[in-house]
């Protein structure tokens, strides 16, 4: 074992939350003047891996050494200190300071008084910009909340920079930046390599790895797979470690052949902010159909967009016989849409967790069950059963508090809520996360029964396993638009994998 | 107790510049009947003439007691009269609220605007000093009253609490069946600087009949309160041999109707509701007014001061009462009026103009503010 | 270039002092004297508690905190200033440190509960309030006391002869904050406010700032307390009643967001000036104080919607409510 040539060497890192492992008994080493890819699915713990080398997320077991040195570290400045620097996914830089303030955020120029010296700071902004070579055309005095996207993202990084840090981690970093910047910053990144950096890297752009990174350690479930050197691996292969699991059989019976009914909903070029960017796609009655994809490629909106809950959507949309989206959650109870929207986070947009699960159960049909402005307590009583009843709600009596159920069981309250609404068009967000398997198995079924009684279902989960085991179709988005279509044999990991990071495996070819 | 003496020392060297001439007491002050001098009162307010008519402001404090509402319809009652109009030529009333910085600053208001006197009832009584001392850069004259402040060099005027009680007591005492028994003692609300010279009153005659034992109980000066401590104090001690009650008397009249309690003798305030059931069940006793017309004899006060009059710095009024022997329906008690109205409406013995009939109190509306 | 810029990051600001300055025509044009040295001179003393209790507010709500319990620590400052800013200048100077400090503690309580005890702001300084307004009135049950009158004229005539003392009060209390603003602490307190998240992951200390911001807002509210003092000449333990949710409507006015981050300190001085001038013209236009809250209630509104205009850009319906 060289151990006092590992620059940074992780030994035997463990983190779990509840009964999962985020990280399991992780060894890992990266070396001084390189550019070291991290790769994985969603929830395969780089972000986890990440935040314990800053010091924010403390692993319960296993020591971090930096130059031989093991590091304590209770919070980002702690780690900075030490020389190990953050760019954040969630951007850290504070929205209503300036963009020279925000650079300098951390270790301000002060003036002989102590206070901070804003002429120099804006030269250091300004010096530390130049330097860098990208966002020249950046005003240092302008507000960061005004700037767009791209230009925060470049604060970040200056932001970072400007510490010489010896380890500068990038957590998806260049995701947000406009195709101009992105040459300009592997650069920067070129040079603060050649200058001794170590610079772990995190990106789903395969293309930007490849031209980037000296090494790769690809991430599944927690664990560490394996390191190798850029190039000495196929993408194929990369895939592979990065799937490794076999499919569980816990997904009911799909349905088979397409349906023959004309869809119920149909998109094209439906586009908003810079966020979608022309999607086409069709849902017919008695059809899953399942969004893919890494997280943030527009699925969420595509949902949102349907739901009439985003403003100024472009394109064209029908829904049954309406060429219009509804109104808000509020306009797609109405004659004619029949759209229910079950969202993404059920604790603060589907549920009112203090509230009995009677209440949170006709929410939204009061209006159907107050016949003459009051709501009517036998028909209420007569709904509830009812879902409780087809949904299996495990619950002893319905006037409990919802968060006294099981995640499971909540979610399924959730999804007869909106089912009580009798809707025509079921869009569901991640429906299964966070949840037992056992509950899982059960959601999939009353889908699938959903489905098979004449309903469409459009879902967006990150789970790979429910694009291929649950849905008759799968959307794989990348950047705004759909990337692929995959039905039937074609339906697999692999391929909805290759999609996801835009390898393009033939993807095309295959879609049916 | 020195801080006390520099500031006194101070003040009246800033307004003598100005003006106002403080004397000891030697010469007659303006109605000695009516404004009387206070016992220990050493100090003489006057000010230099002026030419009317006169600009004067009334600013209130508290809102929604119907004692200040017939206070502020009285003032504007008497500023309507033909007489008073020539004198008065503009009067404007401002009720504040509880807030004692807002009060101040109306007071403020009125001294920056140029106003010639401000009469008002303080919130507060210790915090008027710095208003006394801007008012009489400016030569503003300022009369404070019922709730008196701490500073002599303006006009104060209010009933002489302890005088107040006695007189109340002393009725009650003598009307009792024999010198010895039970007397029930309804006070006010505690901490209040009238609540404590009232009490010395009521100490001072029963410390002349050592065999009177006395409950007291707190009524907060609330018809309200004092019916249910009342109730109470009947349902503990059984009987009494007399009553007195500082105001919200109605609620010993109720309580005593609601205990079938026998007729003892009453002590208690002048609203018409209390009067009105005295005299109609024939319960000896007495009601002794603090009247809302000192609401018009401070404005009187304000214009005299204006005139040139002399006045001492603390001014004591009449105490009007009345025996249910002597009471009169449509003079000490009004069948037609609501219980919280003030019988007397005014101090006869400060003049004739002083006395106000419902009807014309009634008549007043807020359109004479201005 | 420069101008619209400065218009568009300080646009709630001069919003806010174009509201006053309208009003404060208004209230000259009926005014019966007009404007005048001795008119603005008890004006400005109006106003000049409000202004410091605003900024304390500000410096508060910077940090996405507020407090509730600021009256109340003005409150108790007030009080205890009635005990001891007299005597003999030695003595006076002791008694404005003392009462400066009160504040500061008070503030400090407020932060350090906040904080560690990590209760939610809004509960934690209204039972903070609670007690210190029990401690108010403790020091002094009943209004009354005694304070510097040599003081009082100082802070409450005209310095020079020229400007309203209260004006330069009001101006220290800018000149106060700016270098903390400029000092790391001040810097701090803005950045936790706009993004405690990116604060945290930018190695601030987030925990300090917060402290600081509560102890600083005990400051400026015992420097309220202290003024009142001297246009009182005593204590009053019941002073600060209407005094917190006006120092909030003041920041409001003022264009600071309650969401934290974004605001002046010279916004709120003048969302009090015009909260104070609204009371001095309903005033002399003849109508009851007593309707001054209705008027009030209207310009708040009134800024609260221009603040809102920011929703109706807003192109996802769910981020508004987040």
């Amino acid at each position: 074992m060289p151990e006092t040539s590992a620059f940074l060497k992780l030994d035997g890192i463990s983190k779990h939350y509840g009964g999962v492992f985020a990280l399991n008994n992780v060894h890992f080493e990266a070396s001084k003047a390189s550019i070291h890819a991290i790769l994985g699915e969603n929830g395969a713990g780089k972000s986890t891996l990440m935040k314990s080398l800053v010091g924010v997320v403390h692993p319960e077991e296993g020591s971090i050494l930096l130059e031989g040195q093991r590091l304590r570290m209770s919070g980002s400045g702690d780690a900075a200190e030490h020389g190990i620097v953050c760019i954040f996914q969630e951007l850290s830089i504070v929205p209503d300071l300036n963009v020279a303030a925000n650079i300098c955020l951390a270790d301000p120029p002060r003036t002989r008084l102590g206070l901070i010296d804003r002429k120099k700071q804006a030269r250091l902004a300004r010096e530390t910009l130049q330097d860098m070579g990208v966002g020249l055309d950046i005003d240092v005095h302008s507000k960061v909340a005004d700037l767009p996207l791209s230009k925060r993202q470049i604060v970040e990084i200056a932001k970072a920079v400007i510490r010489k840090p010896k380890v500068l981690i990038l957590d998806e970093a260049t995701s947000a930046l406009t195709a101009a910047d992105v040459e300009p910053v592997m650069a920067l990144l070129r040079r603060l390599r050649d200058e001794g950096t170590l610079i772990l890297f995190i990106s789903h752009r395969m293309h930007e790895v490849e031209a980037l990174a000296d090494t790769c350690s690809v991430f599944r479930n927690g664990e560490h797979v394996e390191t190798f050197a850029t190039g000495s691996r196929s993408d194929e292969e990369i895939v592979q470690m990065m799937i490794g699991k076999p499919l569980s059989q816990i997904f009911p019976e799909k349905a088979g052949e397409t349906p023959e009914a004309p869809p119920y909903l149909e998109t094209s070029g439906l586009s908003w902010n810079d966020k979608l960017k022309g999607v086409d796609l069709d849902v017919r009655p008695c059809e899953i159909v399942g969004l893919g994809g890494l997280d943030g490629q527009g699925q969420q909106e595509v949902l949102q967009a349907l739901a009439g809950v985003l403003r100024g959507v472009a394109g064209h949309i029908r829904i049954g016989e309406q060429t219009e989206v509804p109104n808000g959650p509020r306009g797609g109870l109405t004659e004619g849409y029949r759209v229910a929207l079950v969202p993404e986070d059920r604790k603060t947009g589907g549920l009112f967790l203090p509230q009995s699960i009677a209440n949170n159960l006709t929410a939204p049909i009061l209006e159907r069950i107050s016949p003459r402005g009051v709501v009517s307590g036998s028909e209420e009583h007569a709904r509830i059963d009812e879902m409780i009843r087809t949904l299996q709600i495990k619950v002893s009596s319905a006037d409990l508090a919802v968060s006294t159920l099981s995640g499971g069981n909540q979610q399924k309250v959730v999804i007869a809520k909106w089912l009580a609404t009798k809707p025509k068009l079921l869009l569901l967000i991640d429906p299964t996360r966070g949840i037992d398997v056992g509950t899982k198995q059960e959601i999939y079924r009353l889908l699938r029964d959903l489905a098979n009684d004449g309903l469409a279902i459009l879902f967006y989960t990150t789970d790979y396993d429910e694009l291929i085991g649950l849905c008759d179709r799968a959307l794989v988005m990348y950047d705004g638009r759909i990337n692929a279509e995959l039905s039937g044999d074609q339906l697999t990991e692999q391929n909805i994998l290759s999609s996801a990071l835009n390898m393009g495996v033939g993807a095309e070819e295959r879609v049916s | 107790m020195t801080a006390m003496g520099t500031l006194l020392k101070r003040t009246s060297a800033a307004v003598l510049g100005v003006g106002l001439s403080l004397n000891t007491v030697s010469a007659e002050t303006y109605m000695p009947n009516c404004y009387i001098p206070a016992e220990g009162n050493e100090k003489i307010i006057q000010y230099d003439a002026k030419e009317g008519p006169y600009r004067v402001a009334l600013v209130n404090g508290h809102t929604g007691i119907p004692w200040r509402e017939q206070m502020i319809q009285s003032v504007r009652a008497w500023a309507d009269r033909p007489e008073n109009k020539e004198t008065i030529g503009e009067l404007r009333v401002v009720s504040t609220g509880p807030d004692v910085a807002a009060q101040i600053a109306a007071v403020d208001n009125f001294i920056q605007a140029g106003y010639d006197a401000i009469a008002f009832i303080a919130v507060n009584p210790t915090a008027f000093d710095a208003v006394v001392r801007r008012a009489n850069r400016t030569g503003t004259v300022l009369v404070s009253f019922d709730n008196p402040v701490d500073n002599d060099s303006i006009l104060r005027i209010t009933p002489n609490w302890v005088d107040f009680e006695t007189i109340k007591a002393k009725s009650v005492l003598e009307q009792m069946s024999e010198t010895s028994g039970r007397v029930l003692e309804i006070r006010g609300i505690q901490g209040n600087s009238t609540d404590r010279d009232r009490h010395i009153g009521v100490e001072q005659v029963l410390s002349e009949y050592p065999d009177v034992e006395v409950i007291e109980v707190v009524g907060n000066w609330d018809t309200g309160t004092v019916q249910r401590v009342t109730a109470d104090a009947f349902a503990v001690h059984g009987q009494f041999d007399g009553i007195i009650c500082q105001h919200g008397c109605r609620g010993v009249t109720n309580a005593m109707a609601a205990a079938d309690h026998p007729a003892v003798p009453v002590g208690g305030d002048a609203e018409n509701g209390y009067v009105k059931a005295m005299a109609g069940n024939q319960i000896p006793g007495i009601s002794v007014s603090v009247s809302p017309g000192m609401g018009p004899l401070a404005v009187r006060a304000a214009v005299a001061l204006l005139q040139g009059e002399s006045f001492p710095s603390m001014a004591n009024l009449p105490i009007p009462n009345v025996e249910t022997a002597d009471m009169v329906a449509g003079t000490h008690y009004y069948p037609d009026e609501p219980d919280t109205f003030e019988t007397v409406t005014g101090y006869a013995a400060c003049g004739e103009d002083m006395v106000f009939t419902p009807d014309e109190l009634r008549t007043q509306t807020h359109a004479s503010d201005s | 270039m420069r101008s619209s810029g400065i218009f568009k990051t300080q646009g709630r600001t001069l919003f806010a002092w174009g509201v006053f300055a309208i009003l404060m025509g208004v209230f000259l044009s009926v005014h019966p004297r007009g404007a005048s040295l001795g008119v603005f001179t008890t004006w400005s003393n109006q106003c000049a508690a409000l202004a410091l209790l605003a900024v304390g507010q500000t410096i508060v709500v910077l940090s996405k905190g507020i407090d509730l319990s600021i009256g109340p620590i003005m409150a108790l400052a007030n009080c205890i200033a009635s005990h001891l800013v007299n005597g003999s200048p030695s003595e006076i100077a002791f008694g404005v440190v003392i009462v400066i400090a009160t504040g500061a503690i008070c503030g400090l309580i407020n932060g350090l509960v906040v904080v560690v005890g990590k209760l939610q702001a809004i509960i934690a300084t209204l039972a903070a309030g609670a007690i210190f307004t029990g401690l108010a009135l403790l020091v002094r049950p009943i209004p009354g006391g005694d304070i510097s009158v040599g003081l009082s004229d100082a802070m409450t005539m005209e310095a020079f002869g020229v400007v309203p003392s209260a004006v330069l009060v009001m101006l220290g209390a800018v000149a106060l904050w700016y270098p903390i603003r400029r000092h790391p602490i001040g810097r701090s307190i803005i950045a936790v406010g706009s993004s405690e998240a990116a604060a945290e992951a930018s190695g601030l200390n987030v925990a300090r700032a917060k402290i600081a911001a509560y102890a600083l807002g005990g400051v400026f509210a015992a420097l309220g307390g202290l003024f009142i003092g001297f246009q009182t000449l005593s204590g009053d333990p019941s002073i600060g009643l209407t005094y917190t949710l006006n120092s909030i409507a003041a920041v409001v006015i003022g264009g600071t967001m309650l969401t934290g981050g974004a605001g002046s300190v010279v916004g709120s001085i003048a969302g009090a000036l015009v909260l104070r001038t609204i009371g001095s013209l309903i005033f002399f236009i003849g109508l009851q104080p007593l309707a001054q809250p209705l008027f009030e209630g209207t310009v708040l509104l009134i800024a609260v919607s221009f603040g809102a205009t920011r929703l109706l850009k807003i192109k996802n319906r769910m981020e508004v409510f987040q």
